[in-house]
């Protein structure tokens, strides 16, 4: 025993070496490209065009993000996209919610069709419908406004909402609302004061994936959205590459801007993810 | 009664015994509100461009918008450039689906032993899918250009090329490379869907294949492949529909081109909406493109059915 001990631990060491050997390489495809862009937007333009190139930037500057929100309006746009974001959370949470009750406590003629729908709906093609509401936005003259974002974006924000919603709802127990509507409760007292409260992890988990997704539009953004007084970030972007300059460092400093929130939130959604899942379980 | 969480989410009634005509109503009156914006932002445009496909409309000439009946689907059918755009999809579903897939269940066999670091291995796993499609795309544009990029100076440092390749340039390279950067981009989201599979395989499964003396292989064959294959079908299916309407990293790395090449179906219509303003064309080919999807998506609900 007393020989088999370090032999086992020798066997472990090297297994953790041998996954550590395939895990490196999958790290560094993942971050590489992503490290390039940030070592692009922290060097000087004119270190960009340096032969051989540099790995390790010689110099490190904030001349490319000063000027994003010197002389690019970048505020502006970060503004928008921030509206734009919100405005669809906001929305796509209301208009969901009763929904996603109803199919979590109700049992009803054509719940499994209408879940069906609510599924499917986020499937067909964006081309489907967007020359269509580019169409509408137009005649009741909604173009290039906030408006016009928020409510493309409800085609996709609800069924999603909806969707998870529901799952989280249904993972909560139906005995507290019980009680309260003994205590003489209403359907929607038990609705607001006792099932809202303990689902507010599912629902804030809910709201920054909505974020997260309008935040990162690209197609309907650069539809309906073409002014600059309501251009988002993702379509901002495109307008530094002309037909033939690109300017690297800006667009590097721009996809850093455009990329950071969604980073950190992701890190936030991750931890109210589980504490969502975890909520239904142990209550 | 037995409940399972896959599929639509089982519903706990909140009371069963008296029903009162209000109570039977309500749950409709809860779906009201969602109900009715879908209706508003989904099916009427749906409606919208079944009947502009019908239509000549043209946002150049507003004034001479007539009934055309099936010309629009007879041009694109007719049209070389039609069922160039339909392979070209085919190889773009074609190519990055395999690719994620393999690649995605290796990172998360990987994923899936508890070695110290994991977590390390996790978070940057998942930062090519937290990135914007628009962001993932300008990055790769700029990995792969031409004479500055990253891509190049390493092929070059190791000798498998002699200069600088135009990757997005060049017609026999650019749907490669679109593919490269589309396959960078949604490998997390197989990864995570194949680990949480991985995950929910009860362990002493393995372990009393173990003690039955089942080799690797074996296990692999009997107990991780059947536990995982409903997910892999689902993920799949939901992969193909979402890869064949996605625009933007094509869109923004190469615009269809060069000469076409990387123009797919869903690039197809929006390149006939933005730039030709052809609104009956694009709609009559997105509602080409939405027949098509419809098979996977039949097969995709029967899918979530069987799970269920």
């Amino acid at each position: 025993m007393a020989t088999a001990l370090p032999a086992a631990a020798a066997r472990r060491r090297r297994s953790v070496f041998v996954i550590w050997l395939l895990a490196v390489p999958v790290i560094l495809l993942s971050i590489g490209p992503f490290l390039w862009l940030l070592k692009t937007s922290l060097v000087p333009e004119s270190r960009i065009f340096v032969r051989p190139l540099e790995y390790l930037p010689s110099t490190v500057t904030l001349e490319n993000f000063v000027m994003l929100f010197e002389r690019m309006n970048f505020f502006g746009y970060f503004a928008n996209s921030f509206i734009v974001a919100i405005g669809s959370t906001v929305l796509g949470l209301i208009i969901s919610m009763s929904s996603s009750y109803a199919f979590a406590r109700f049992r009803f003629r054509g719940r499994r069709f209408f879940m069906t729908l609510f599924l499917v709906i986020p499937m067909f093609p964006t081309v489907l419908i967007l020359i269509p509401i580019y169409d509408i936005m137009r005649v009741t003259g909604l173009l290039n406004t906030y408006a016009s974002l928020i409510v493309a974006y409800s085609s996709f924000t609800i069924p999603f909402a909806v969707w998870m919603m529901t799952g989280y709802f249904a993972a909560l127990p139906v005995e507290m609302e019980e009680a309260a509507r003994v205590d003489g409760c209403s359907r929607l007292g038990a609705f607001v004061r006792v099932l809202l409260p303990t689902a507010v992890p599912g629902i804030s988990a809910t709201a920054l994936y909505i974020f997260i997704v309008s935040w990162n539009e690209y197609t309907f953004a650069a539809m309906l959205a073409q002014d600059e007084a309501v251009r988002t970030l993702p379509v901002a972007l495109q307008f530094f590459i002309t037909e033939f300059t690109v300017n690297w460092g800006l667009l590097a400093a721009g996809g850093v801007i455009v990329s950071l929130p969604v980073i950190l939130l992701f890190v936030v959604l991750q931890r109210q993810l589980i504490a969502g899942l975890t909520a239904g379980a142990v209550k | 009664m037995a409940r399972r969480q896959a599929g639509p989410p089982p519903a706990t009634p909140v009371r069963r015994a008296r029903r009162r005509p209000r109570d039977l109503l309500l749950p409709y009156l809860l779906l009201l509100p969602a109900c009715g914006v879908v209706a508003l932002v989904v099916a009427f445009p749906i409606a919208q461009s079944i009947g502009y496909s019908l239509h000549h409309y043209n946002l150049r000439e507003p004034d001479n918008v007539y009934f055309s009946g099936l010309d629009n689907y007879v041009r694109a059918l007719t049209d070389e450039m039609f069922w160039r755009a339909l392979r070209a999809t085919a190889i773009w579903v074609g190519a990055v689906l395999p690719i994620q897939f393999v690649v995605g269940m290796a990172i998360a066999v990987l994923m899936n032993r508890a070695f110290p670091g994991r977590l390390v291995l996790r978070a940057s796993v998942l930062l090519p899918w937290v990135i914007p499609s628009a962001v993932v795309a300008l990055l790769w544009r700029w990995l792969l250009d031409g004479n500055l990029g990253v891509v190049n100076d390493l092929l070059i440092r190791v000798g498998l090329i002699d200069t600088g390749v135009p990757w997005l340039n060049d017609p026999s390279t650019a749907m490669a490379v679109v593919v490269l950067a589309m396959t960078w981009h949604g490998m997390p989201f197989f990864a995570l869907m194949l680990l949480a599979a991985l995950q929910a395989v009860p362990a002493e499964m393995y372990e009393a294949a173990h003690l039955d003396g089942a080799s690797a292989l074996q296990r692999f064959r009997y107990i991780t492949w059947p536990s995982i294959i409903d997910t892999i079908r689902t993920t799949t299916l939901l992969r193909i529909i979402w890869l064949a309407n996605s625009i933007e990293i094509i869109w923004i790395m190469t615009a269809g081109g060069p000469n076409f090449a990387t123009t797919t179906l869903p690039v197809v219509t929006f390149f006939e909406a933005v730039r030709g303003l052809d609104f009956g064309y694009a709609s009559a080919v997105s509602v080409l493109l939405a027949l098509i999807l419809l098979v996977v998506v039949h097969l995709y609900i029967r899918q979530m059915r069987k799970d269920d």
